[in-house]
């Protein structure tokens, strides 16, 4: 067979609405050849998932493509009837989705789920297919698999049950795998796991794979060929290594530009003004005329053509490299030098939760979330706490700000400390301990509108001597975060999610707080987006002198943000110091190998240290010292003492054996 | 008894209704909901249907003693010298259906029939019997016939709305309450409280409903209001149950902690962010039910613990209904329309309760602006 395995030309994608149809994607056209990774890249809401649907004839309700053609194998998919179509779903062409929680059917068991897989499309006995999905488990790299097809989804950890999805997948050998973001519900270091999974079955049984992701980071290491996706239309096609080396669309070049891990840290992003359009407001001639800082007439005029240019880069644009793309730098400030003393000093924290049992049944053991965790942070700092989910991050922000029971330890506040306060008297406190959340979605109430969510704080505590003072500054607030004062009688369903976060921010900064805690505050956005949040930040701290404590599992952020770093793993703090210090020079196994894992645009040849299994349960941490199963330099010591911290000058601290009392300190590697 | 009572209830309900329409078109998202159930056609017609109930209802509520008078015209006095009034009282609507209450046949007879049903043996002339179908007093003005004693059973099933309709709104406001503060309070503060709530909630909801209503009746008597208080304190498990769950997801919410974070008070917290967000909840479970309640009531009228014998209801005219379907030929107008009026309500309020728990949730709400 000649040709590529799938060819899409002039798909188009429309949406029925009361108004009539709504094109979603419009002129979408890529091939992948046999054996080849190509990688859909775009913000949310560009039509990226909706092409690979359409693809396996899934769209959901509502939605239909329009025109063009889908070729799979020589055949035009789009024709096939829906017999034939189940025929090849599943079977030559497979899908993992993005939420592997949610894409397993929790009361089946994994076994169940897979074998049914298997003889729907081929016609073995239930024990042939058992031991095959045996096999499968096992070439995904599940541990045990026999014992592990008898459980159920929620048996297992995340990453865990993206191997169950991926060996589903793989079932019946499919030549081509449909990954609709099939990490970013994951850790770096569970990330890392799957993709060498899944580029090791592409190079062994020369599947094909369409990589849907919103990371360049991800798309420089896994993919040969890439499609840039904005508002429903490709706009730049290349091979990767060509294209990340001189991107040509304007939007592509300021992505690069807005990942953190590229700009100067401390420095201004760039960013994209304002968002992606929906699709009943995409302009009539470039769809990123709005935005795109070299638009000139024409843009808003007419539609871009398709130009090509060597190594079978094609784009969509007037102005192709045209104009600098300016961006609003002023020159890279360096990081906050720590201003006056510290501000918050967190000392042997300790957050367990009781294990309940229904009803009235008394504790059934413990959750050590926090398990003695020193942080100290300064006034107009900023401090990065990173770890792997489930290490009892979030839970130390909670601590902090009051929301979560501290079993032993302080948290001091210029000196006060906080623990076993009354509610009541804790109350004039937490007005200078803010928290920013992860989710925008949920972080403000859907009936009250965000004006009202901004007074309420000031209410509480008194800021401001009457409403239309506190309405006054409800104004200020909203400019001074990038909005517009008249918002302030929308409801939150009116924003997006990035203006949420700024809403967020305003309600926050309305009380006047002295320390803000962000908890994963940009990781729900997207890349432009999340680079106008972080500059905000950047020049709020700058502003007002906040401290921050940065709760974050994204690396890159950390690099860009922080002056220092502390480093979680099962509820303890393995490593902590100056970010330049940490980020360059690990001193711990840990943080070595979550380095590692994290992908980077600039791409490859890097070691790279692929930790085994999950973070294990907070219910009965390891002894000795909690990263020991998983430490590729475990001694054993590790296993029944837990290490010492060794300091390596300039507040850097380690945890672990390799610098303990026996061994002199060294640069591991 | 009087009609002051009666007057003031219908007067301040109307009152509520008009205030909590002022206040749902200021609420941008209760405008909302009510334009989205506005263009559902179905859901229109069955609130244009329910109101209509509410009228009658409403119509039955409204009364007076009017003054008894002699066939001149003129008004009886007592020995004192005092006008003498009807002491059992006319409601708006019974005046409004004079023909219809007044006109009483001698028994059954067919909607708009001009006969009777039953025959009756008349001697003619001759001195033979012979079997005849007398004409009615009011030919073809009985729309759906008269029952046994000859009354008219349209009449009765209007009557009986206002019995369905007072069930279902009484039984609410007692449920309400109850349902959301301690199913708000439960799930919300969770520990002990949530413990001492749910171990109430689980006792009472599984005594079997019918053994507490005898109890109940047996203790305070048979009547209207026993049963909505005793229905009221039987039913709020449900909503309670509902209300709880939802509170407890509330309260891990962010902005739910954000404004502890904030060091809003609690009692703040509750009033102004948790019961808005439960109170669609409310709304759809009270809607629906609203509808089971009225088939409650049927039910134990039936079985002879409902309301007392005096009240009109569509649960008597059922458990009338029974030897009349034991009659050959079937007496089947009665049951026909205690069945057809009950389901002109409970079916309109499901099809509204559905309608409204589309519009007020709030997940579909951020699909349609997203």
């Amino acid at each position: 067979m000649s040709g590529p395995l799938l060819q899409v030309r002039d798909l188009r994608i429309e949406f029925a609405t009361r108004t009539g149809p709504v094109a979603v994607v419009e002129d979408a056209a890529f091939d992948i050849d046999a054996g080849e990774t190509v990688s859909l890249v775009g913000e949310s809401g560009c039509g990226k998932t909706l092409t690979a649907l359409s693809i396996l004839g899934l769209l959901p309700v509502g939605a239909r493509v329009a025109a063009g053609s889908i070729r799979f194998e020589g055949r035009d998919l789009l024709g096939l009837p829906p017999a034939e179509m189940r025929r090849i779903r599943g079977n030559r062409i497979a899908m993992i989705f993005q939420e592997p929680m949610t894409s397993l059917n929790p009361v089946f068991t994994i076994g169940t789920q897979i074998i049914e897989t298997i003889r729907l499309h081929q016609r073995i006995p239930v024990a042939a297919a058992r031991r095959l999905a045996a096999e499968l488990l096992d070439r995904v790299g599940m541990p045990d698999p026999v014992r592990r097809l008898g459980e159920y989804p929620h048996q297992l950890s995340g990453g865990m049950r993206q191997r169950a999805m991926i060996a589903m997948a793989i079932a019946c050998r499919p030549r081509l795998l449909l990954a609709d973001e099939p990490t970013t519900a994951l850790d770096v270091t569970v990330q890392a796991q799957v993709f060498e999974l899944l580029r090791s079955l592409a190079a062994e049984s020369g599947m094909s794979i369409l990589l849907i992701t919103h990371d360049l980071a991800v798309v420089g290491e896994n993919a040969r060929r890439v499609a840039v996706m904005y508002a429903g239309q490709i706009v730049e096609v290349g091979e990767r290594a060509d294209l990340f080396r001189a991107p040509v669309h304007p939007y592509t070049r300021l992505l690069f530009r807005a990942i953190p891990a590229r700009g100067e840290p401390g420095g201004r992003l760039a960013t994209i003004e304002g968002q992606v359009p929906p699709p009943t407001a995409y302009a009539r001639g470039c769809r990123f005329v709005n935005r795109c800082p070299v638009a000139r007439e024409e843009c808003a005029d007419q539609p871009p053509p398709v130009r090509s240019r060597p190594h079978g880069r094609r784009f969509r644009c007037w102005h192709p490299d045209g104009g600098q793309l300016r961006v609003h730098a002023s020159a890279g400030q360096p990081p906050q030098p720590a201003r006056a003393g510290p501000v918050l000093e967190v000392t042997g924290l300790q957050v367990y939760f009781p294990v309940r049992r229904a009803g009235w049944g008394r504790s059934a053991g413990v959750v050590r979330a926090v398990d003695g965790v020193d942080l100290v942070i300064a006034g107009g700092e900023t401090l990065a706490l990173v770890g792997e989910s489930g290490c009892g991050k979030t839970t130390v922000g909670h601590a902090i700000v009051g929301l979560a029971p501290v079993r032993a330890g302080s948290i001091r506040l210029k000196g006060t400390d906080l623990v076993g306060m009354s509610r009541r008297r804790l109350r004039p406190f937490r007005r200078r301990i803010q928290m920013i959340f992860q989710d925008p979605q949920s972080s403000l109430d859907p009936r009250m509108t965000i004006g009202d969510a901004i007074l309420e704080g000031m209410e509480t505590h008194g800021i401001g001597a009457n409403r239309s003072q506190r309405l006054e500054r409800v104004g200020r607030l909203l400019e001074r975060v990038g909005l517009r004062r008249e918002m302030a009688g929308r409801y939150p369903h009116e924003f997006s999610g990035g203006q949420r976060q700024r809403v967020c921010l305003a309600r926050a900064l309305a009380v006047e707080p002295e320390v803000l805690i962000c908890d994963e505050a940009t990781s729900s956005l997207d890349v432009s987006v999340q680079a106008q949040v972080l500059n905000l930040l950047t020049d709020l701290q700058a502003e007002f002198g906040l401290a921050y404590l940065f709760i974050t599992h994204d690396l890159a952020v950390v690099r860009h943000l922080a002056r220092r770093v502390a480093v979680m793993y099962l509820g303890r703090i393995v490593e902590q110091g100056p970010a330049g210090a940490v980020l360059a020079a690990p001193r711990h196994p840990y943080t070595e190998a979550l380095l590692s894992a994290v992908p980077s645009v600039d791409g490859d040849g890097r070691r790279r240290i692929v930790l085994s299994g999950d973070v294990p349960s907070p219910v009965n941490p390891p002894p000795g010292c909690p990263f020991h199963p998983r430490c590729p330099r475990a001694m054993a010591i590790c296993r029944s003492v837990a290490p010492p911290r060794a300091d390596f000058g300039g507040g850097h601290t380690a945890a672990c054996w390799l610098h303990g009392p026996d061994s002199t300190p060294n640069a591991p590697g | 008894m009087g009609y002051a009572l009666d007057n003031a209830m219908v007067l301040s309900l109307f009152c509520g209704a008009v205030w909590a329409g002022r206040r749902m078109r200021r609420s941008p998202l209760w405008r909302r909901a009510v334009e989205a159930v506005a263009r559902r056609r179905l859901a229109a017609a069955s609130s244009w249907v329910l109101a209509l109930y509410a009228a009658v209802a409403a119509l039955d509520s409204i009364g007076w003693h009017p003054v008894l008078r002699d066939e001149g015209g003129r008004p009886l006095r007592d020995a004192a010298g005092r006008a003498v009034r009807d002491h059992r009282g006319v409601t708006a609507l019974d005046w409004l259906l004079t023909p219809l209450r007044e006109t009483r046949e001698k028994t059954y007879s067919a909607p708009f029939a001009r006969r009777q049903f039953i025959p009756e043996y008349r001697r003619r002339p001759d001195g033979a019997l012979e079997r005849v179908h007398p004409p009615l007093r009011a030919p073809a003005r009985h729309p759906l016939g008269t029952d046994r004693v000859g009354e008219d059973v349209l009449y009765q099933a209007l009557k009986g709305v206002r019995t369905g309709m007072l069930l279902g709104l009484v039984t609410t406001l007692i449920v309400v309450p109850f349902a959301l503060v301690l199913g708000v309070v439960a799930g919300y503060l969770g520990g002990w409280v949530d413990d001492v709530i749910q171990y109430v909630y689980s006792v009472l909801a599984s005594i079997p409903t019918v053994l507490l209503v005898i109890a109940f009746m047996v203790l305070f008597g048979r009547g209207l209001p026993q049963l909505c208080a005793i229905m009221g304190l039987t039913s709020w498990t449900g909503m309670c149950r509902v209300v709880r769950g939802e509170t407890m997801k509330l309260r891990e919410m962010d902005f739910v902690r954000a404004a502890e974070a904030m060091g809003v008070s609690r009692a703040r917290i509750l009033l102004r962010h948790i019961v808005p967000n439960v109170f669609h909840l409310v709304v759809i479970t009270t809607v629906l039910g609203f509808s089971g309640r009225v088939l409650a009531e049927a039910a134990l009228t039936y079985l002879g613990i409902g309301v007392g014998v005096d009240t009109y209801s569509w649960g008597r005219m059922i458990n009338d209904a029974r030897q009349e379907l034991a009659r050959d030929p079937v007496i089947w107008w009665k049951l026909a329309s205690a069945f057809a009026f009950m389901v002109g309500m409970v079916l309109p309020a499901n099809v509204l309760g559905d309608a409204l728990r589309d519009a007020l949730d709030p997940r579909l709400r951020t699909g349609e602006a997203g």
